[in-house]
């Protein structure tokens, strides 16, 4: 049965009409988006066996009202398949934590790009793709389109725009989609599983972690014969104690390195803790060149109480099989903390 | 009505559309819009070129990008007719030898190319330079020209993750990667960008191709009370990381309008600026061992230094001509986030858009 919706509807218009109307109506942050019709919306919902005006939370800054019917306009709009959706809820219930700050997120000239990190058995069954590319633009619909809709829910419902509500400065080249899938344990990753360390989840639950990341940076571990230590050295260089999070995706060449030597992803994470540079703005010309190990046992203030510096670095691993120079990925925090939720959904 | 040799699809509704676009793999993921025959009709009589005509071949695939192959991706895109010259300008700048684009679209480093697009044309075809430059500000000339060039790039040259790309991790800019430079009567206190990176004149547009591989954004405190010394010095560390230790990568430095008005404002020149970011961004011998090994001296700095000098200081930047200087965004917080990108593999290529809007 059709579920009663209670938006706007336009009459027939070919699909160049449409265009032209989802630009002047600030549908779109920019790139194409597909008509919402009624039928996409639809067979979501009905998928979903939701009623479309429940409420899943109301977005800052402009606290738009994300019902489930808002949800799958948006998602339809970003090609979603209906089995998609409950990671998209789930995502914007991650976003609602006290903790992750979506007000500041959303508005700060930081101008982070929450970026959706996909745990655990979902990320097999939905077909999600962690392979080379798994960053973006590698053609899997999956990925693409669950990022896709997380941006246009922000984008129409919580109005996070450049010159309106939002100040940030660039923004962030991930603000069009931004999503990792994490490489599962029998394909390539030697750790525990990113929501069993973030969040204490059981390793069978499938997550969603949206992390506000202000930065994406490639960095290189090394190549040719550098040790493990000189590894962690390398790493540890672009990381700065200071207030905001980091995470360090390492693809599974080096993670791989790194656990058949017997490390655990606590043991690598302590390390570069512990080789990570000192407060950013100790750094000046005088202490260009010192770099001080840090021993110290700092705690940082966030919205939730202070938290064990020692933690707020976070491990994952995806990506493909890596060339030598070994690429990871630093990201950083602007504002908040990643929130982990567990996707309450069983795909059939 | 210009004549279209590509297969035609009929009367299908847009939801069979979407599905047929993911099956057959004419897009990266995202949405894209059907190129109807009006779309692409109409993008090929705005620039008056036949359909039939090469722009060039796009590596890895070697695919021939056609006029009309251009024009259905443009329209895919989203572009207005007028926003094609400029897509044209940049597949053309793609394909200079020294951009390298076949190792840009294969590489483990995962590069993807960034517009830059500066002169009169910003301010013409109303780019946006301000809040939210980098992506995603709802602008649909800065969207749908990025997304254009992505396109052409996936479905001419078939840079496609494991198949004939094998980027370790990809880049977020692979959908849409292009940023505007602020006019010099808006914020920018310095020469143009094609004039100081290309030595076009003033009253130039153009593009420059940028194969971007790292990405960063870092507050660099310009808004707050420190020396012109120290500001430096926080770029400079921005550049000299280790992991960001390689040889001959060109730096590009995307400064917020504060942040250039504070080094204008002290008599700084864009040239000074950045020659004094070269003399403070670098790393000793000990550190630089670190990322290789210290069992062989073939690393690309083993001859610029005494290798057995652990103190010695090795540039990050070897060359006044691998690092340049961009003004756009916002106008920041005391903060004032930058962008610091790094390339991999090719070298930045600039050129003129030669086209007239009326």
């Amino acid at each position: 049965m059709a579920a009663t919706l209670v938006s706007n509807t336009y009459e027939p218009m070919d699909v160049d009409e449409f265009t032209d109307l989802a630009y002047s109506k600030g549908w779109t942050d920019g790139l194409p988006v597909f008509p919402p019709t009624e039928k996409a919306v639809t067979a979501m919902i009905d998928y979903l066996g939701k009623d479309p005006g429940e409420v899943v939370g109301v977005l800052s800054p402009a606290e738009g009202i994300a019902t489930i019917e808002k949800i799958a306009i948006n998602c339809a709009m970003a090609g979603c398949k209906p089995e998609y959706v409950p990671v998209v809820i789930t995502a914007i219930q991650a976003m609602l934590a006290e903790e992750f700050e979506l007000m500041r997120v959303n508005s700060t000239t930081g101008g982070p790009a929450p970026a959706a990190i996909i745990s655990g058995p979902v990320v097999k069954e939905l077909g999600m793709h962690y392979g080379e590319g798994a960053v973006a633009g590698s053609g899997n619909r999956v990925n693409a389109s669950i990022g896709r809709a997380i941006r246009l829910v922000l984008w129409n419902i919580a109005q996070s725009r450049p010159g309106a509500l939002s100040a940030s400065t660039f923004g962030h080249i991930g603000r069009i989609s931004y999503v990792m899938a994490e490489r599962p344990p029998d394909d390539g990753n030697p750790w525990e599983q990113f929501h069993v360390t973030a969040a204490d989840l059981d390793p069978e639950d499938s997550a969603v972690t949206m992390y506000p990341s202000r930065t994406q940076d490639q960095i290189s571990a090394g190549v040719g014969g550098n040790s493990l230590a000189d590894k962690v050295d390398v790493l540890a260089d672009s990381i700065t104690l200071g207030s905001f999070q980091k995470m360090l995706v390492l693809n599974p060449h080096i993670a791989n390195a790194f656990a058949e030597a017997g490390w655990s992803k606590q043991d690598f994470r302590d390390a570069i803790m512990e080789r990570a540079n000192p407060w950013f703005r100790a750094v000046t010309t005088e202490t260009l060149h010192e770099r001080k190990d840090y021993t110290g046992q700092l705690t940082m203030p966030s919205a939730t109480g202070p938290r064990p510096v020692r933690e707020e670095l976070h491990v994952l691993v995806t990506g493909g099989w890596s060339a030598s120079p070994g690429y990871c990925l630093r990201l950083v925090t602007a504002h908040g903390q990643q929130a982990t939720r567990k996707i309450e959904w069983k795909w059939e | 009505m210009a004549k279209l040799t590509t297969k035609t699809f009929q009367g299908m509704d847009i939801d069979d559309f979407a599905n047929l676009a993911y099956q057959e793999g004419w897009s990266d993921g995202l949405p894209v819009l059907p190129p109807t025959e009006k779309r692409v009709g109409e993008i090929l009589n705005y620039v008056g070129r036949d359909s039939s005509e090469v722009v060039g071949v796009i590596p890895p695939g070697e695919g021939v990008a056609t006029m009309e192959e251009v024009a259905l991706n443009c329209a895919m895109a989203g572009c207005k007719p007028e926003y094609v010259p400029i897509v044209i300008a940049a597949v053309q700048a793609m394909l200079a030898d020294e951009f390298q684009l076949s190792q840009v679209q294969t590489s483990a480093a995962g590069a993807v190319p960034c517009a830059i697009i500066s002169g009169p044309v910003v301010k013409h075809l109303g780019l946006n330079y301000d809040r939210g430059a980098a992506s995603g500000d709802g602008t649909r000339v800065n969207g749908t020209i990025g997304r254009a060039i992505a396109l052409i790039l996936w479905n001419c040259g078939l840079g496609r993750a494991e198949r004939l790309s094998h980027a370790t991790f990809g880049h977020l800019g692979k959908y849409c990667f292009l940023l505007a430079e602020r006019p010099p009567d808006d914020g920018n206190p310095w020469e143009q960008f094609h004039v100081s990176e290309a030595g076009l004149k003033p009253e130039d547009s153009a593009i420059t191709m940028f194969p971007a591989g790292r990405h960063e954004q870092i507050g660099t405190g310009a808004g707050l009370q420190q020396s012109l010394d120290d500001l430096v010095t926080r770029f400079a560390r921005g550049f000299d990381r280790l992991g960001h230790m390689h040889e001959d990568t060109h730096k590009l430095s995307v400064m917020n309008p504060l942040a250039s008005q504070v080094f204008a404002d002290a008599g700084w020149s864009k040239k000074q600026v950045r020659d004094a970011m070269i003399e403070k961004a670098q790393r000793t011998v000990r550190d630089l061992k670190k990322t290789g090994g210290s069992a062989t001296k073939s690393y690309w700095w083993a001859d610029l230094v005494d290798f057995d000098n652990d103190d010695a200081l090795i540039p990050a930047i070897t060359s006044p001509e691998f690092l340049s200087i961009l003004v756009s965004g916002g106008w920041p917080s005391p903060g004032a986030n930058c962008l610091f990108i790094d390339s991999a593999h090719g070298a930045m290529v600039t050129r003129k858009i030669d086209w007239q809007w009326q």
